[in-house]
C-alpha cells in the first residue's frame, strides 16, 4: 500500500474513515514511520485546532461572500485610537463584533460594536448605517443609548452604552409573574418609542434585553435596525435575525418585514415570560422555521397551569401567522398588558382558536335552520340565537364595546357630555342682552372645537374609549354650536319667514318670550335655512366620526340629522304646498330604489352597505307616502283615482290615504320576510308596528270627524275600528306577532271608549256585557286545546278507513 | 501593534537581561502590556488606574527578573506576570476608595465585585492571556502564508465549510485545502510554544 494522502490521514485522525479502509490503514502506519510520524502531527493539530475553534468560536471569520472579517482586540483598539481602551471581546452577532471598552475621556465602560457590512449589501448598508445614525437621537431608558457613530477606514462601528446585567430570561427566572410584567412593559415601551419612529428591530431576542441590578431592563443592538418605509416592497433582503424569534414573514420574505415582525418575537418573548420556554423548541434551523410557518405553538396554559388565560390570548395574538392579525406595532401589545395590570378586560383572541370556535358556529348555525324548519324554534328565538353567534363571530371593536359599557368613568363621560350639550344648548334661552352679540356664541363654538380637537387627539393617543367619549359630545355639540352662532349673528336668515312659515325653533323661543315680562323677545329667532345649514353640518360631521371611528352612535346621529335635514328642507322648500307628483318624484322613488338596492346587496350577504341603503329608503318611503297622504292632492289625487263615495271634504281622502298607506306597510312588511334574511326580518318588525297604527289611527279620526255630521259613515268607521282592532289581535298568532296583538289591544279599548261614549253612556248593562264577553272568550280559551285535540283524533281516526276504501276500490 | 520580524519570548526575556536593549524591552511591553491594562480595567480600575497599574506591573517584573527571580524553568510568563499584576493592582485599588471605581461609576453592582475570589480571577486572566496568545500567533500565521493558503485554512478549519465548497470559492484542489490546514496548524502550534 502507497503512503496515504493528507485527506486520508485527516479522515483517519477524525474517525471518518470506514472500518475496512481504516483497518488497512492501521496495518500500514505499523510498517511505515513516517506516517505514524504524519498521523502523530495530524492528530496534534486536531487537538490545538479544537482549542483554536473553542477560543474563536465567538467569530465566525469566514463570512457568506468568503470575506475575513474577524477584528482582534488589537485591530479594535486600532480603529478606536487612544481615547478608548479595548478591555475584551464580549461576543459576536450575525450583524458584528462587540468589544468592552474604556472611554478615557469620560471615564466609563463603554460597548463599541463593529458593524459587519455583509448582513446586507450595496444602498441597504448605507441605509442601515443611516437608520444607526437616527437610532442614536432615541433617547429612552430602556434602550442602551447609542453615544457616537463613527467610521474609520472600511470599518464603521458605534460606540454604545455598556450595560452589566444578565439576559432577561435568566434575571427574571425568580421574580414573580406581576414583576416580570412590569419589566417586560418596559421593554414594550422602549420598542414602542422606536416603532413611532418607523424604526424595526429586526432581532428582538432575550440575549438582547439585559436586566440590571435595579430590574432595569435595556434593549441592545438597536443600532441595527431599519427604516420601516425603507424596508416596504423590498425583495432584494436577506434573511436576518434569530432562528427561534423569527417571524413567518422575516423567514419567507425578508423584504416584507413590518413593526408586526417586532411584536412577534416580543410574542415569544412573552411566551418564554409565561412558560419559561421557547413557543418553538425546534433546534434544527429547517424544522424550527418550518414550525413558525405552518405550526400553532402549545397553548401556555397547558405548559404551565397557572397562566391567566388574558395573558395567554394576548400571546397567542402577537404570535399569529399573518401579520395582519398580530398587534401592528408593540403599543398594542403593551396597552392590553395594561389593560391586563389593571384588572380590566382583555379582548383579545387567537385567530385559530376564534377559527375552530367559527366552525362549530358554522355547523350549529346549521342545525339552527334545521331546528326552525322543524317548529323546535320559532323566528324570533332564531333571529335572537342568530344574532348572538353574529356577535361571537364578528364582534364589534374592543373600543366600541368599552364605550358602550356603563362603568363608573364611562358614566362621568357621557353625563359630563351632555351636561356640556345642555349648557350650549341654553344659549337658546337665555337672555343675553348685556353680552355683545359677537361673543354670545362664543362658549359653544369654543366648546364644539375644544370637544373635537381633544377628541381627535385622544383618537391618535389611541384612548379610544374617551375619545368616542368625547366626539359623541362633539357631534351633539355641532347643531347647537351652528345655530346659535348663525342666529346671534344674523346670517343666512334671509329666508326666515319663507311663505309665512314658522320653524318648531322660531315657535318655541316665541312661547318663552311670551312668558317673560319683556314681552318682545330678546331671545334667538332661527330660521330655516340657518336650522337647515346646522343640521347638514350635523351629518357630515356624524359621517365624518363614522368614518373615523366606525361607532354606531354616529349612524344615529346621521340618521336623526337626516331626518331633520329632510324636515327642513321641507320648510325651506315649502314643501307642504308641493305638490304630490314632486314629492313622489324626489323622496319617494328615490327611496323605493334605496330600498331596493339595500335588499339586494343583503342578498349578496353585503349587510355591511345594505342596512344603511334599507334604512335610509325606508325612511324616505314612509315620510313621503306620509308626505303625498297629507299633501292637496291626497294618494287618491296622486293615483288619478277619484272615488265616488269620498265626500268631498278634504279630511276623509286623507284620513284614507294614511290608512292605505298602512296597508302598503303591512304588504312592505310581508314582502320583507318572505325574504327571510335578519335584515329583511327586522325592517319586517318595524313595518309591522307602522301598519296598524296607520290603519287603526286613521279609522279612529275618521269616526270622529263624520260624529255629529254624516252618522252612517261614523257609524261605518265606528263599526270598521273594533272589527279592525279584534281581526290584529287574532291575525297575532301565525306569526306570533305582538305589534299586531298590542295595536289591536289598544285599538279595541278606543273602540270601546266611543262606542261607551255615543251608544251606551250610562247604560249599566254595557260594563257587564264587555265583563260576560271577555269571560266566555277565557272559558273558550280553555275549551278551544280540548277541541282542537279532538279533531285532530277525529282526522286520525278517519284516515285510515278512508285508506282502506282506496285500498279496495 | 505588531513587529514585522517575530521575536519569541525566550529571545524578549534574554533582550530584557541587557539594559541597553531597547527593543526587547518596547517588544515586551507591546506584548503584555495591553492584557494586564485590560485586565485592571475588568478589576474596576479607571483607565488612568490601568495604565498606571500596567506600567508599575512592567517594572516590577523587569527588576524581579533581573534579579534572578524568574527564569523560564521556574514556570511560565504568564502566571508570573499574573501574580506581580494581581498585586499592583489590589495596590492601587487598596489606595483608591471603592465608589470611584469605574465599575461601581457605571452599574452600580460590577461583575468582579461579585467574582473576588482568586481561581475566578486567575481563569479570567488565563482566558485573556491565551486569546492574546492565539491573537498575536494567527496575525503572525497570517503575515507568514500566502493569503489565498490563510484564506483556505479559515474557512475549512476555523469556519468548518465543507472542502468542496472552499474549493469552489478558491478556485482550488482538495489536497491543497487540506495541505494549508496542515501547514498552518503547524505552523500556529510553532508559534504559540515561541510565544509561551
Amino acid at each position: 500500500m502507497d503512503c496515504p494522502d493528507l485527506e486520508t490521514i485527516e479522515r483517519y485522525v477524525t474517525g471518518q474513515l470506514h472500518r475496512d479502509e481504516a483497518a488497512g490503514f492501521r496495518s500500514h502506519l505499523e510498517n511505515c514511520p513516517h506516517c505514524r510520524t504524519r498521523v502523530a502531527e495530524a492528530q496534534e493539530n486536531e487537538d490545538f485546532l479544537v482549542e483554536l475553534r473553542r477560543r474563536t468560536s465567538d467569530r465566525p471569520l469566514s463570512t457568506a461572500e468568503g470575506k475575513i472579517d474577524a477584528m482582534t482586540v488589537d485591530d479594535a483598539q486600532r480603529c478606536l485610537g487612544e481615547r478608548y481602551h479595548v478591555v475584551r471581546k464580549v461576543g459576536e452577532g450575525s450583524s458584528g463584533q462587540v468589544f468592552q471598552a474604556l472611554d478615557s475621556l469620560l471615564e466609563r465602560l463603554v460597548a463599541v460594536k463593529f458593524l459587519r457590512p455583509q448582513y446586507l449589501s450595496g444602498d441597504s448598508f448605507s441605509e442601515a448605517w443611516h437608520e444607526a445614525r437616527l437610532m442614536s437621537k432615541l433617547n429612552h431608558p430602556n434602550v442602551a443609548q447609542i453615544y457616537e457613530v463613527q467610521e474609520m477606514g472600511d470599518r464603521r462601528f458605534l460606540i454604545m452604552e455598556w450595560v452589566d446585567g444578565l439576559s432577561v430570561t435568566e434575571a427574571w427566572k425568580n421574580l414573580p409573574l406581576q414583576q416580570r410584567l412590569r419589566v417586560y412593559l418596559d421593554v414594550l415601551d422602549a420598542v414602542t418609542a422606536a416603532h413611532r419612529r418607523g424604526i424595526i428591530h429586526r432581532d428582538i431576542k432575550s440575549s438582547n434585553i439585559l436586566l440590571t441590578s435595579d430590574h432595569k431592563p435595556k434593549v441592545l443592538d438597536f443600532g441595527i435596525s431599519l427604516d420601516a418605509s425603507v424596508l416596504r416592497g423590498r425583495e432584494d433582503l436577506m434573511y436576518h435575525g434569530t432562528p427561534a424569534y423569527s417571524a413567518p414573514e422575516q423567514v419567507t420574505a425578508p423584504g416584507k418585514i413590518s413593526t408586526a415582525t417586532d411584536v412577534f418575537a416580543l410574542g415569544v418573548l412573552l411566551y418564554e415570560l409565561l412558560t419559561d420556554t421557547l413557543p418553538f423548541p425546534q433546534t434544527r434551523k429547517e424544522e424550527l422555521f418550518r414550525a413558525i410557518c405552518t405550526q400553532h405553538p402549545e397553548l401556555p396554559s397547558a405548559l404551565e397551569e397557572k397562566v391567566p388565560i388574558p395573558l395567554q390570548n394576548i400571546c397567542l395574538r402577537a404570535l399569529e401567522k399573518d401579520p395582519a392579525k398580530r398587534y401592528p406595532a408593540a403599543e398594542g401589545l403593551a396597552d392590553d398588558i395594561r389593560r391586563y395590570l389593571r384588572g380590566e378586560k382583555v379582548w383579545s383572541k387567537p385567530s385559530f382558536l376564534v377559527d375552530k370556535v367559527e366552525q362549530e358556529i358554522f355547523y350549529h348555525r346549521q342545525k339552527l335552520d334545521v331546528w326552525r324548519k322543524n317548529g323546535l324554534l320559532t323566528e324570533r328565538e332564531f333571529d335572537k340565537l342568530a344574532g348572538i353567534y353574529q356577535r361571537l363571530t364578528s364582534p364589534p371593536d374592543t373600543s366600541i364595546i368599552e364605550a358602550r359599557k356603563l362603568s363608573i368613568s364611562q358614566v362621568c363621560l357621557y353625563f359630563g357630555g351632555w351636561v356640556v350639550v345642555l349648557g350650549g344648548g341654553l344659549l337658546f334661552y337665555q337672555n343675553l342682552t348685556r353680552v355683545p352679540v359677537f361673543w354670545r356664541p362664543v362658549p359653544a363654538i369654543a366648546a364644539m372645537a375644544l370637544m373635537i380637537g381633544l377628541g381627535l387627539w385622544l383618537w391618535r393617543s389611541r384612548e379610544t374609549r374617551l375619545s368616542i367619549g368625547f366626539l359623541t359630545t362633539a357631534s351633539l355639540l355641532v347643531p347647537v354650536a351652528m345655530i346659535v352662532t348663525l342666529g346671534f349673528w344674523d346670517l343666512c336668515s334671509a329666508t326666515r319667514y319663507p311663505l309665512g312659515t314658522e320653524t318648531v325653533f322660531e315657535m318655541t323661543s316665541r312661547s318663552f318670550a311670551e312668558q317673560s315680562d319683556e314681552g318682545n323677545s330678546p331671545h334667538l329667532v332661527i330660521g330655516n335655512l340657518q336650522l337647515f345649514l346646522a343640521c347638514g353640518c350635523w351629518l357630515f360631521i356624524s359621517l365624518v366620526f363614522l368614518r373615523t371611528t366606525d361607532s354606531s352612535v354616529f349612524v344615529v346621529f346621521a340618521i336623526l340629522a337626516f331626518l331633520t335635514l329632510l324636515t327642513t328642507c321641507y320648510v325651506v322648500a315649502d314643501m307642504e304646498h308641493w305638490d304630490a307628483d314632486v314629492i313622489a318624484g324626489r323622496y319617494l322613488y328615490p327611496g323605493v330604489v334605496f330600498l331596493a338596492a339595500g335588499m339586494l346587496l343583503d342578498r349578496r350577504k353585503q349587510v355591511r352597505y345594505a342596512w344603511p341603503l334599507c334604512v335610509a329608503g325606508l325612511m324616505l318611503i314612509v315620510g313621503s307616502l306620509s308626505g303625498i297622504a297629507a299633501s292637496e292632492n291626497t294618494l287618491f289625487g296622486w293615483l288619478r283615482l277619484h272615488p265616488s263615495f269620498l265626500e268631498e271634504d278634504r279630511s276623509e281622502p286623507q284620513f284614507l290615504s294614511f290608512l292605505v298607506n298602512g296597508i302598503v306597510y303591512l304588504g312592505l312588511a310581508g314582502l320583507c320576510q318572505r325574504l327571510g334574511t335578519r335584515l329583511q326580518r327586522s325592517l319586517a318588525t318595524v313595518l309591522n308596528w307602522l301598519g296598524p297604527l296607520h290603519i287603526l289611527g286613521p279609522l279612529r279620526m275618521l269616526e270622529g270627524a263624520f260624529s255629529g255630521e254624516d252618522l252612517t259613515r261614523a257609524l261605518v268607521y265606528r263599526i270598521l275600528l273594533p272589527v279592525a282592532s279584534i281581526s290584529f289581535v287574532f291575525a297575532s298568532v301565525g306569526r306570533q306577532m305582538k305589534s299586531f296583538f298590542f295595536s289591536g289591544l289598544a285599538g279595541s279599548a278606543v273602540a270601546v271608549q266611543r262606542f261607551t261614549l255615543e251608544h251606551f253612556d250610562k247604560c249599566f248593562t254595557w260594563p257587564i256585557t264587555l265583563i260576560v264577553t271577555g269571560i266566555v272568550g277565557m272559558v273558550l280559551s280553555c275549551l278551544i286545546p280540548r277541541w282542537q285535540a279532538q279533531q285532530k283524533l277525529r282526522a286520525v281516526t278517519k284516515g285510515p278507513k278512508r285508506s282502506r276504501t282506496e285500498s279496495t276500490l | 501593534m505588531s513587529f514585522d520580524r517575530w521575536i519569541t519570548t525566550t529571545e524578549v526575556l534574554e533582550g530584557l537581561q541587557r539594559p541597553d536593549d531597547t527593543l526587547a524591552w518596547d517588544q515586551f511591553c507591546t506584548h503584555f502590556r495591553p492584557v494586564v491594562v485590560r485586565f485592571a480595567i475588568q478589576f474596576g480600575l479607571s483607565g488612568t488606574d490601568a495604565e498606571d497599574a500596567a506600567q508599575e506591573t512592567m517594572l516590577s517584573f523587569l527588576k524581579a527578573f533581573r534579579e534572578g527571580k524568574y527564569t523560564r524553568e521556574k514556570g511560565r510568563l504568564s502566571n508570573w506576570l499574573f501574580g506581580v499584576a494581581k498585586r499592583v493592582i489590589l495596590n492601587l485599588r487598596g489606595r483608591r476608595p471603592l465608589e470611584v471605581s469605574i465599575a461601581d461609576k457605571t452599574t452600580g453592582t460590577s461583575f468582579w465585585d461579585l467574582v473576588q475570589d482568586d481561581h475566578k480571577l486567575e481563569q479570567s486572566w488565563e482566558t485573556q492571556w491565551r486569546q492574546m496568545v492565539l491573537d498575536e500567533c494567527i496575525s503572525q500565521a497570517r503575515r507568514e502564508f500566502d493569503p489565498k493558503v490563510f484564506e483556505a485554512f479559515e474557512q475549512y478549519a476555523l469556519a468548518g465549510i465543507p472542502v468542496h465548497e472552499v474549493c469552489r470559492r478558491l478556485n482550488t484542489s482538495r489536497n491543497a485545502v487540506y495541505v494549508a490546514k496542515s501547514r498552518v496548524l503547524s505552523r500556529l502550534r510553532e508559534l504559540q510554544r515561541q510565544f509561551e
